[in-house]
């Protein structure tokens, strides 16, 4: 178990910079750079440079001018210690710029984890235990409803409802007098009475599939002898369920905290602009059009960060609780 | 004999498909007496395992219990039987005849132990549910003494072991302590033989022959193997397509079984009882289907004995044709009347 978890923490440094090379290739591909994106807002702004000496000059305040492997090692070295760079749009450290926002993220989307834990779970176990019951059916064609409606368009309708019977805008996570105030009770308070709207609309789908996953595993356990085995020794149906097939059934669930946490981050960026959230996400989008390849360099290495970070921890927590995989 | 300690009267379960209703058992009826054990025969799908989980009161989805008694004596048969259907499936009172009174080991042994449960995790829950007041310490013990008394090596070792760390036939003894844990007055094996290999099985018979006679219990043996029914059985039960076809002593059913099934069915394989210059039998046609099942005799199609007009119009009754031997065959009309 040791040498299996050193041997894992081992495999950590290459997995990312292996990562970084990709991500700085990625955010290479597109043609044209931050100096011919910056010159054209230049442009559309009305404002009129002679074209190529500026363009070079620019290039070279900022290193754009060197060849990419020399880009390459200097922000992976800067990386290392632990300097994020500069971000060319902002023109500041993106250190500054992407902490708020990506604690932000991870508090989204954790929250949404934990919500989508909750309900998934008892949903799953009673809809196996009843299939093909009424209740698990409606469970089932809600369930579909909750996978098939697309996160924004969920948002979108979400903000029309709330406008339109309740009288409130729910966009945002702060109110507006407390969106450049300090961090205070009153702040937090508002804080989380803005939380539940992109909890919902992010964990909706996640709730839906999960509960999928669960019920299918759980279908699969339950027929099995060792549960038979059980409940002919006189276990009791509840007891028996949560000892045998859900312990077991339990490990997709388990193995599925690696992606879902990063999932929710990245994957609900398109939520988060709709929702006008002040989160990563949409600062992300933001940073990859107007190539400022620093800020979204580091906005994929924090994503991939999170990722490898946890699938380990959900491979060692598999671990703990299977025996079948501790001891192969 | 010493009287009867299970009581199966009528016993009927069907399972609502999309395809139709497939009535698995049909008005099953026999007796498990007390410490014999009963040998129940009869091809793949003929019915045996949903008889058996009957029992317990037990139906997998989506089938049902459409009729019938299973009759509980107890107690050396002083006071009234009780009869195990008529109990809620999940209440209190059937869990207290499962396990406790009634053990199952259930037909396939590899995944009868939980994956992720310690061999003495599950007979200590064995001992546990029945009797509150052991202590955890005191479950121990005893499951160490269970291990050692199914002949595993080093039991105290093997406590903490996971059933994937077992072989085969240590797997099916560990089983055996699981079942044997709460010390019940009968034991259903269903086919606890079948996946292990022969040498293995042997030793295996031996030990729930010995089993037996330590601890006086009865045992229900589902088998296709009719060698090995021959070897530990008393009393045989044979079963064709959800129904009993002959019934009666070992000895009886193996020098003169009744039913043209049981006859086909002892010649088709080498045994002791059958002089070696007969050639082994073939039981023509397939067992068919559950949707196209012949009208009358469920054996009508396939049987050599056929009679139009009798055997397709009516399901025969269950003839006792001597004293503890019964057949459901036509032949035996007069015999009985
Ligand atoms: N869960 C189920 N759903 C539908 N039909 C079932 C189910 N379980 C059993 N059956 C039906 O009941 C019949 C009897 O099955 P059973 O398992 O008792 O056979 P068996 O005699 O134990 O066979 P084997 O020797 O292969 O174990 C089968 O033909 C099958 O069609
Ligand atoms: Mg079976």
């Amino acid at each position: 178990m040791t040498e299996y978890l050193i041997r894992r923490l081992l495999l950590i440094v290459p997995v990312l910079l292996l990562i970084s090379l990709l991500a700085f290739i990625v955010m290479e591909a597109p043609p044209g750079d931050f100096v011919t994106s910056y010159m054209m807002r230049q442009a559309e702004a009305g404002a009129l440079f002679d074209g190529a000496g500026v363009e070079e000059g620019l290039r070279a305040m900022w290193g754009l001018d060197k060849p990419w492997y020399v880009r390459y090692l200097r922000w992976l070295g800067n990386l290392l210690r632990g300097d994020l760079g500069y971000s060319l749009f902002w023109q500041a450290p993106v250190g500054e710029i992407i902490a708020s926002r990506f604690i932000l993220s991870m508090t989204v989307a954790l929250a949404a984890t934990v919500l989508v834990w909750v309900i998934a779970f008892p949903i799953g176990i009673y809809s196996a235990t009843r299939q093909y019951s009424l209740s698990d059916n409606a469970v089932t064609f809600v369930g579909f409803l909750g996978l098939s409606i697309p996160n924004f368009l969920l948002a979108l309708i979400m903000m029309y409802l709330a406008n339109r019977f309740l009288n409130i805008s729910i966009g945002g996570l702060f109110s507006q007098k407390y969106v450049t105030a300090e961090w205070s009770w009153g702040k937090l308070l508002d804080f989380l009475g803005h939380l539940w709207v992109p909890i919902i609309v992010i964990g909706v789908a996640g709730t839906a599939g999960l509960i999928r996953i669960l019920r299918a595993n759980l279908l699969d356990e339950i027929s099995k002898s060792y549960v038979e085995m059980a409940r002919a020794k006189g276990l009791r149906e509840t007891v028996l369920i949560m000892k045998y097939p859900v312990r077991i059934a339990i490990n997709p669930f388990i193995s599925s905290i690696g992606w879902v946490l990063p999932g929710m981050i990245s994957g609900d960026v398109i939520v988060s602009v709709v929702l006008g959230l002040p989160t990563a996400g949409p600062l992300f989008l933001q940073a990859l059009r107007q190539q400022d390849m620093m800020l979204a360099g580091a906005y994929i290495m924090l994503i991939s960060i999170c990722t490898v970070v946890g699938i380990l921890l959900s491979d060692i927590l598999l671990a703990v609780v299977d025996p079948r995989i501790r001891y192969h | 004999m010493d009287g009867k300690l299970l009581e199966v009267k009528d016993l009927s379960i069907s399972f609502p498909t999309e395809a139709g209703v497939i009535r698995a058992v049909n008005e099953v009826s026999f007796e498990v007496p007390r410490r014999t054990t009963v040998g129940v025969v009869g091809e793949s799908g003929c019915g045996k395992s949903v008889t058996a989980r009957a029992l317990l009161n037990i139906v997998q989805p989506p089938g049902r219990i459409d009729g019938g008694e299973v009759l509980f004596h107890g107690d050396d048969g002083a006071g009234e039987p009780v009869d195990l259907l008529s109990m809620a499936p999940k209440g209190a009172a059937i869990r207290h005849f499962r396990g406790k009174r009634i053990a199952m080991i259930f037909q396939d042994p590899m995944t009868c132990l939980s994956p992720v449960h310690t061999v003495g995790n599950q007979i200590a829950e064995s001992i546990r549910i029945h009797d509150r007041d052991v202590s955890a310490g005191e479950a121990r013990d005893r499951a160490v003494a269970l291990l050692t008394e199914v002949g595993i090596p080093n039991p105290a070792g093997r406590l903490d072991s996971y059933s994937f760390e077992l072989s085969g036939g240590m797997r099916q003894r560990a089983l055996m302590a699981v079942a044997l844990a709460a010390e019940p007055e009968l034991l259903i094996a269903d086919e606890p033989t079948t996946a292990i290999d022969v040498t293995i099985q042997a030793k295996f018979l031996d030990l729930i022959g010995r089993l037996q006679d330590e601890r006086h219990m009865s045992i229900l043996f589902i088998t296709h193997d009719l060698g090995v029914i021959a070897e530990i059985s008393r009393v045989v039960v044979v079963m064709y397509l959800g129904r009993v076809v002959e019934v009666g002593r070992v000895e009886e059913i193996y020098e003169r079984p009744l039913h043209p099934y049981t006859q086909l069915l002892f010649r088709s394989i080498p045994n002791e009882h059958v002089p070696r210059k007969t050639p082994l039998a073939q039981i023509k046609g397939v067992v068919p289907d559950p949707f196209s099942r012949p009208p009358g005799c469920p054996f009508s199609d396939r049987c050599p004995s056929f009679v139009q007009g009798t055997c397709d119009a009516a399901v025969p009754p269950l003839y006792e044709v001597e004293e503890q031997h019964h057949a459901r065959c036509f032949l035996y009309d007069e015999v009985d009347a």
